[in-house]
């Protein structure tokens, strides 16, 4: 059935007009986590960063995986989303803004773990470009800096790449709404009012943010891959880094994306906009990175050994046959044996077909990151310099906080605006190609 | 002389919308003072001229101007604060060009932003004519400047193709 597109626009300020009371209690319980995610963080602030697992040699543990881990799953949305606006795919409609608040919210995320890791997050200022009588500077050859300055741009980008969009939203919902409310939202609108010029200017805009994001999601998780790369730690000094993990990343964010649409589509009722063919499409974006994880993977290995070179050959074969042979299978099979069929099977490509495969991958990219980072700060060229990492209660709550804060801040998210992007829909409806919402159900 | 007071009528389609737009060319108003109002974009349909910006260029020389202050900022401090290097040179265009490149993207990105608020034009002061039917699917039609001898012509002509509003 062909919807009008009064209905459109029904439907999709129900989520944010209607609080069901099942959503209040989701949101309590994982405000509830995220506070005991908060509270070992800042029983870490009180006890001193010993009551981390990280230690001598082993340095960067499960906050810097976290920090990797995240950044990584912003890539989905800003990325996704400005590719599918460029290429004009009809199908990108419905899914463009869930896309584009994952980058906001999982760069938000990531850019809180090198507070959390340093331990005295009060000196976090350190980090920020400004002269001192200590003599202090920023060193401008670190990757450290570089990521300050990449993920702040790519931040600030993606916030003004979700609200571009959102303003002539906010105008409905101005029109729409009572009270406070309604004066908020005219706030928020910026005296929208939907002029041809307008929406011409916000497709202008839209199409050179577009363009321009696109190279500054590349260049994040290049730079991040380069906190690596650029030292000579066994299986880090490596050149395939920047793009393997820039594949990575674009592998994770798909698949949180989906995740994502999963959840909407069943708590909010979105079945008809995020439909089948949404789902079909990500799932075959998401097979062709699983292909392309695995042949870095597979290339990385194989130089390694190939090389033969004692200290990375060492951290080769602790990985696959090591201590940590367990989780380096789980993630293979989880990034590339489980979702292979689920995805290239046509039949098997559904909505469940396609979030499984995807719960899968984002285990199998938490594992990978994991595993890039702990097994060669363990085993690095001298016997010294060897030990292990256990993590603790600490790291293990506050990263489960995470995962509860991304999916808190989605659902507040989706109390204030639609997450949906109504005008984008109403608009696809007048496009030929795209005329029927549940064309492919 | 013209009126202070526009004049507009709210078409419930884009085919009705075209109606009035061509009924008030013919009554003399020109196209760039025709103002059209809907609550999605009518990619389709191309009503009236708007001025040209050149967004692009301005965005290209935001990142210039982004790029000139992340170069000048890096190389500078590395001259005023400068680490020991072991005999490698201070100022690195290698490392520099990476704080250069994410400026000037961050440059043309605000730049961006900042253009499309003030073509568009966003947080405007002036109180502009508009319905709330707009969002409920409506398309406003109309003008801000009617020659006061046509203003019952055209009230007629419009009333024929839907709500007129003064």
């Amino acid at each position: 059935m062909v919807k009008t597109a009064d209905e459109v626009q029904r439907d999709l300020l129900r989520p944010v007009v209607e609080t069901p009371r099942r959503a209040v209690s989701a949101m309590v319980g994982l405000a509830l986590v995220v506070l005991a995610g908060f509270s070992a963080w800042m029983y870490q602030v009180y006890t001193g960063i010993g009551v981390a697992g990280i230690d001598r040699p082993v340095f960067w543990g499960f906050y810097i995986t976290n920090f990797v881990f995240w950044i990584g799953i912003s890539h989905a949305g800003t990325l996704i989303s400005a590719i599918l606006r460029l290429s004009n795919a009809t199908w990108r409609r419905p899914i463009t803004r869930c896309a584009e608040v994952i980058t906001v919210f999982a760069l938000l995320i990531g850019a809180m773990f090198p507070l959390i890791h340093l331990g005295r997050p009060w000196l976090a200022f350190w980090l920020a470009p400004y002269p001192n009588q200590r003599g202090l500077w920023p060193n401008y050859r670190s990757p450290l800096v570089w990521d300050f300055f990449a993920i702040n741009t790519y931040l600030i980008g993606s916030l003004i790449f979700l609200l571009l969009p959102t303003i002539p939203d906010f105008a409905l919902l101005r029109d729409n709404l009572s009270g406070w409310r309604r004066k908020f939202y005219a706030v928020l609108c910026l005296g929208w009012r939907g002029t041809q010029r307008q929406w011409r200017q916000l497709e202008s805009a839209m199409h050179i943010m577009a363009i321009l994001i696109i190279p500054v999601a590349v260049s994040v998780h290049t730079i991040v891959s380069w906190d690596f790369a650029m030292t000579p730690v066994p299986m880090w000094h490596s050149t395939i880094f920047a793009p393997y993990f820039v594949v990575g990343a674009i592998f994770s964010g798909i698949a949180a994306l989906i995740i994502a649409m999963v959840f909407l589509r069943s708590s909010l009722h979105l079945e008809e906009y995020l439909n089948p063919r949404c789902f079909d499409n990500l799932g075959k974006l998401l097979l062709v990175m699983s292909l392309l994880w695995f042949y870095f993977l597979f290339a990385e290995r194989l130089t390694t050994w190939y090389g033969n070179t004692r200290s990375e050959v060492a951290v080769l074969w602790l990985t696959m046959r090591g201590p940590y042979r367990d989780l380096f299978w789980v993630m293979v099979g989880c990034n590339f044996v489980f979702p292979f069929p689920l995805l290239a099977i046509k039949k098997l490509r559904t909505i469940t077909g396609t979030f499984l495969a995807s719960v899968t991958v984002v285990i199998g990219m938490w594992i990978e990151r994991y595993l890039i980072i702990v097994p060669s700060l363990s085993r690095k060229f001298l016997p010294y310099a060897w030990g292990t990492y256990r993590p603790t209660w600490v790291e293990i709550t506050i990263t489960g906080a995470t995962f509860c804060a991304m999916a808190l801040l989605y659902l507040l998210f989706s109390k204030v605006v639609p997450v949906v992007s109504i005008w984008e829909v109403k608009a696809g409806l007048r496009v030929p190609s795209s005329a029927s919402m549940d064309e492919s159900s | 002389m013209n009126s202070e007071n526009g004049i507009y009528v709210l078409c419930s389609e884009p085919d009705s919308t075209e109606k009035a737009v061509n009924a008030l060319l013919s009554a003399g108003v020109p196209r760039s003072e025709i103002v059209v109002i809907s609550s999605e974009p009518l990619e389709q349909y191309r009503f009236v001229d708007t001025p040209k910006v050149r967004m692009p260029w301005l965005a290209a020389c935001g990142a210039i101007l982004g790029g000139t202050a992340g170069f000048l900022l890096a190389s500078l401090t590395q001259k005023s604060y400068p680490i020991p290097t072991g005999g490698m040179p201070v100022v690195t265009l290698w490392t520099d060009g990476i704080i250069t490149y994410e400026l000037a993207m961050l440059g043309a990105i605000v730049t961006t932003s900042v253009v499309f608020l003030v073509a568009a034009p966003l947080l405007s002061r002036n109180r502009l004519p508009y319905d709330p039917q707009v969002s409920k699917g409506k398309v406003m039609v109309g003008t801000n400047s009617v020659p006061d001898a046509l203003r019952n012509r055209m009230t007629e002509i419009l009333k024929a193709i839907g709500e007129v509003r003064l």
